[in-house]
């Protein structure tokens, strides 16, 4: 039973989680030096540096409006981040809570709150998101409160199967025996145990949140001009896919390596944080 | 919390409509609990959409008292109802109709929060030792669980408590930082037995408290239940499959099947002279060394 | 002619921690008809004793010695050869009925999959032996039950009908793991008494293991007590408990409240101190040694030594004598 090498022991065994979890890094650190630090200006334009091959001087070349590409990748890194982290938080705060409420109470409320995210689930989300920025209005922090608002159902559901799993546990019943009051026992007893199962699906639901607002920027109804992004970018060189190619490669580069980076991160977790399932698969 | 509380009166006087057969309960100081025709009825979910949900009737007219210092034990095979009416004495599941007064107060009728308070008096230690401990807490939180609950005590105060009721139940106090994983079947049956002890509960309610250790550990939990009866005077509620157990631990037996009690009576007696045909089936098949 | 031989048999599994021995050097022997029991408390070796008979090790472990059965060495068989043994020879009932059934096929199609396997009769055929053989275990209206799905049936029922898949090919042994330890008492001794007859009736031999030391007692003429993965006491049963003589099973008996104890008469349970041990911390010498009343410095270097103290009653205990004495005198 006892006697498993430490948590940490099996991360570093674990392969997708190496790879993972380094793709991760570099999306962070990338994110994090392009605040104080970038090649050129993402923003500049320079008119007469326009569409220039890549070379030392501008590793990836520029685009257009002669900005730098590479630059403008690094500084579309924390516009991803930005939107993973505050949408995925928008969708776990009011998911997790509307799962553990759900799961506590029982009864009609849990029917009530799962059959209304049964019917946010069944529309296309991206769809339902696009009407949402049209309504809002376009731009960035709309763009977010819509995937992140999307997300919930996803959180909400998973938290209630989790926590409905832990509520049969015994342990459950001898907290109420010894006097413990529903809002306790779910703070104490069933949210620690069910943590491990939502830092998965964060993980997740980052990765796909990345992928909406690239979908919603491509459109037009996310990021606005001139703030870098990924998915605007893909929008921008649309018109140059067959004069130059290539500025639609790097932001599809970049989005495919963090979502995968992420996804295998996800994985990895699952299977370090919880053997038994690794082994059942 | 005394005997003269207003509730007393209002849970016997309620119970008074559905005792025909049985006086309503007198509450007697020295009566501990007194459960009064306590049914309990669950409806599964539908097997198919046209047909009515089955009712099951798990526990089906079920009425005794203990006395302060007494063990009653209920014996059965699994779905008799037994781990049902355990946990309807403990407020943990509501009744269908009857009563259940602890110390002369219903406790199905009080409000949440008074109920809570009173929970401190009665604690129960469940079967499955792997079970009902929290994985992710450390034995000195499990075991402090009740009083966090309901005191207002100083940290030190408490941790002093639980090292005492640990030491009580044969535990060492560096025992205190470790997680459940790390103890054994019996060990982990004992911190249960600690929790349940902390508040010093006049009554506990102990729902197949061996049925999962091995043979040689269940003797040493079996002697720990005696013991704390001796030293401290709690009442016990013991509900077993095993009918050795219930014979070893209490002076008091119900047999109970399909929901009702079938014989009941001082344990030398039942064991010794049993009357009803269901009760000797059961003695009969009790595999034993000799005869 | 000996069914069954077992010689010497270790079983080792790799643990995390390091081999581990479960099973050591146990012998013993099984003529055909006989019963034996083999008792012991969670992690004595007695379940990985018949999986190593069966072939059915965990990946993580092995056997070594030899089993015999009438005189081949199973344990030099391949994993193919094992198949025409399991179910066919030998046949096996498990403690936990639900898990060992498959939940998707109906309870008759499970029962003729080991004859169509190993017999190779046609489909009706099966049904007609499946419909003898449910009636053997005595499940009323088999032309109903045939079609049934596991959960449509009772733990008892369940086990019935495992029974009747480990008899289908008429094995010449039956090992029974727990095979009652998830049922009420009631169908408990139903299931015993079933086992007990069709034993008899069709002349097997059979190993039952259990920790109870009443359905032992009750079911077996032969009786092997296992402690710490080896062989502590064993011997013809009524013999056995009797005279209980090794330290261990004197405690494990004196442990265990009986129902015709009086309260008064057993106010306390002798116990025995400490708990079962870790498979991979047993201890080298005996393996009862931290938990003994007898135990001296002579017990922990080597194996005690087998004492045989009546005829076929044998215990591994080197103050077998101080311990029976104390026994008589209690």
């Amino acid at each position: 039973m006892e006697g498993q090498p430490s948590i940490w022991r099996r991360c570093l065994a674990h392969r997708s989680f190496v790879a993972g979890g380094s793709l991760t890094g570099v999306l962070v650190l990338t994110a994090l030096v392009s605040l104080v630090w970038t090649p050129w200006n993402p923003i500049k334009q320079n008119l007469r540096e326009r569409l220039v091959a890549p070379s030392w001087e501008h590793l990836l070349g520029t685009d257009q409006f002669g900005r730098d590409i590479f630059s403008i990748i690094m500084a579309g890194a924390q516009n991803s981040i930005t939107v993973g982290v505050v949408s995925v938080s928008i969708g776990m705060t009011f998911g997790v809570a509307l799962g553990l409420w759900a799961s506590a109470k029982r009864g009609w409320t849990e029917e009530l709150i799962m059959r209304a995210s049964d019917f946010m689930y069944a529309f296309p989300a991206i769809l339902l998101a696009i009407m949402l920025v049209a309504t809002l209005g376009q731009g960035a922090i709309n763009a977010i409160v819509a995937i992140g608002i999307f997300s919930i159902p996803v959180f909400a559901r998973l938290t209630r199967g989790a926590a409905n799993a832990i509520w049969a546990r015994e342990f459950i019943l001898a907290a109420r025996a010894a006097g413990k009051g529903k809002l306790r026992i779910t703070v104490e007893h069933v949210l620690p145990n069910i943590v491990s199962v939502l830092v998965v699906q964060i993980t997740i639901q980052f990765a796909l949140a990345i992928l909406a607002e690239a979908a919603l920027s491509f459109l037009g109804l996310g990021a606005q001009p001139p703030t870098p992004s990924w998915g605007r970018m893909l929008d921008e060189t649309r018109s140059m896919i067959f004069i130059n190619p290539w500025l639609a490669v790097y932001p599809g580069v970049a989005i495919a390596i963090s979502v995968l980076g992420l996804n295998l991160l996800g994985d990895g977790l699952r299977d370090v944080i919880d053997p038994r399932l690794a082994r059942k698969r | 919390m005394t005997d003269s509380d207003p509730q007393a009166g209002a849970g016997g006087a309620d119970s008074t409509t559905v005792a025909v057969a049985k006086p309503a309960p007198v509450i007697d100081p020295s009566t501990v609990v007194a459960v009064h025709d306590v049914h309990k009825h669950y409806t599964l979910p539908r097997e198919t959409l046209w047909r009515d949900p089955t009712l099951v009737h798990a526990v089906n007219g079920v009425t005794f008292t203990i006395e302060k210092g007494g063990s009653f034990g209920v014996v059965g095979e699994s779905g008799c109802g037994k781990s049902t009416l355990a946990r309807c004495v403990m407020g943990l599941e509501t009744l269908t109709q009857g009563s259940v007064e602890f110390r002369g107060q219903n406790i199905h009728a009080l409000p949440v929060e008074e109920l809570r308070q009173l929970r401190r008096h009665f604690q129960m230690v469940f079967q499955d030792p792997f079970g009902s401990l929290d994985p992710r807490m450390k034995v000195a939180r499990i075991v402090a669980e009740p009083i966090e609950a309901l005191e207002d005590t100083k940290l030190d105060e408490r941790r002093a408590r639980v090292i005492e009721v640990l030491r009580a139940v044969g535990l060492k106090e560096s025992d205190t930082d470790k997680y459940p994983h790390e103890f054994s079947g019996g060990q982990r049956q004992r911190i249960a037995i600690a929790r349940a002890l902390i508040t010093r509960p006049a009554l506990i309610v102990a729902d197949e408290p061996v049925s999962a250790l091995d043979v040689s550990v269940q003797a040493q939990v079996l002697n720990l239940l005696q013991d704390l009866q001796d030293e401290f005077g709690v009442t016990y509620l013991l509900i077993s499959h095993d009918l050795a157990v219930v014979k070893f631990v209490c002076d008091e037996v119900a047999v109970m099947n399909e929901g009702v009690f079938v014989e009941r009576g001082p344990t030398e007696e039942i064991f010794a002279n049993p009357q009803h045909d269901y009760t000797k089936t059961l003695l009969a098949a009790v595999p034993q060394i000799g005869g | 002619m000996t069914l069954l031989a077992v010689d010497n048999l270790t079983v080792t599994l790799n643990t995390v921690r390091g081999p581990a021995r479960a099973v050591r050097n146990l012998s013993f022997e099984l003529e055909k008809g006989q019963t034996l029991g083999i008792v012991g408390e969670s992690g004595c070796g007695k379940s990985l004793t018949a999986l190593a008979i069966m072939g059915l090790l965990p990946e993580n472990g092995w056997a070594d010695g030899t089993v015999k059965l009438a005189g081949e060495n199973l344990l030099t068989y391949s994993e193919d050869q094992m198949c025409q043994v399991r179910g066919n020879r030998i046949g096996m009932v498990f403690q936990e009925p639900m898990t060992s059934l498959n939940p998707l096929h109906t309870v008759g199609r499970q029962i003729a999959e080991a004859m169509r396997l190993h017999r190779g009769v046609n489909k009706a055929e099966a049904r007609t032996e499946v419909l003898r053989l449910l009636d053997m275990v005595g499940i009323p209206e088999p032309t109903k039950r045939i079609n049934s799905y596991p959960h449509q049936l009772s733990g008892g029922q369940r086990q019935r009908v495992m029974i009747a898949m480990a008899l289908s090919c008429g094995p010449e042994l039956l090992i029974a793991d727990e095979p009652t330890t998830a049922l009420d008492v009631t169908i408990q001794k139903q299931i015993l008494d079933l086992i007990r007859n069709l034993i008899e009736d069709l002349g097997m031999a059979m190993i039952l293991i259990s920790h109870n030391l009443g359905v032992i007692y009750q079911n077996v003429q032969d009786v092997i007590v296992m402690y710490g993965g080896a062989r502590v006491e064993s011997g013809p049963t009524h013999d056995v408990f009797a005279n209980l003589s090794h330290p261990y099973s004197q405690g494990l008996f004196e442990a265990v409240p009986q129902i015709d104890d009086t309260k008064a008469s057993r106010r306390r349970l002798r116990t025995i101190p400490g708990t079962v041990p870790e498979l991979a911390d047993l201890p080298a010498g005996c393996t009862f040694q931290d938990r003994c009343d007898y135990v001296t410095d002579a017990c922990r270097p080597t194996q005690p030594p087998v004492v045989q103290i009546a005829a076929g009653h044998n215990v591994a205990c080197l103050h077998v004598d101080a311990a029976r004495k104390q026994w008589a005198a209690r």
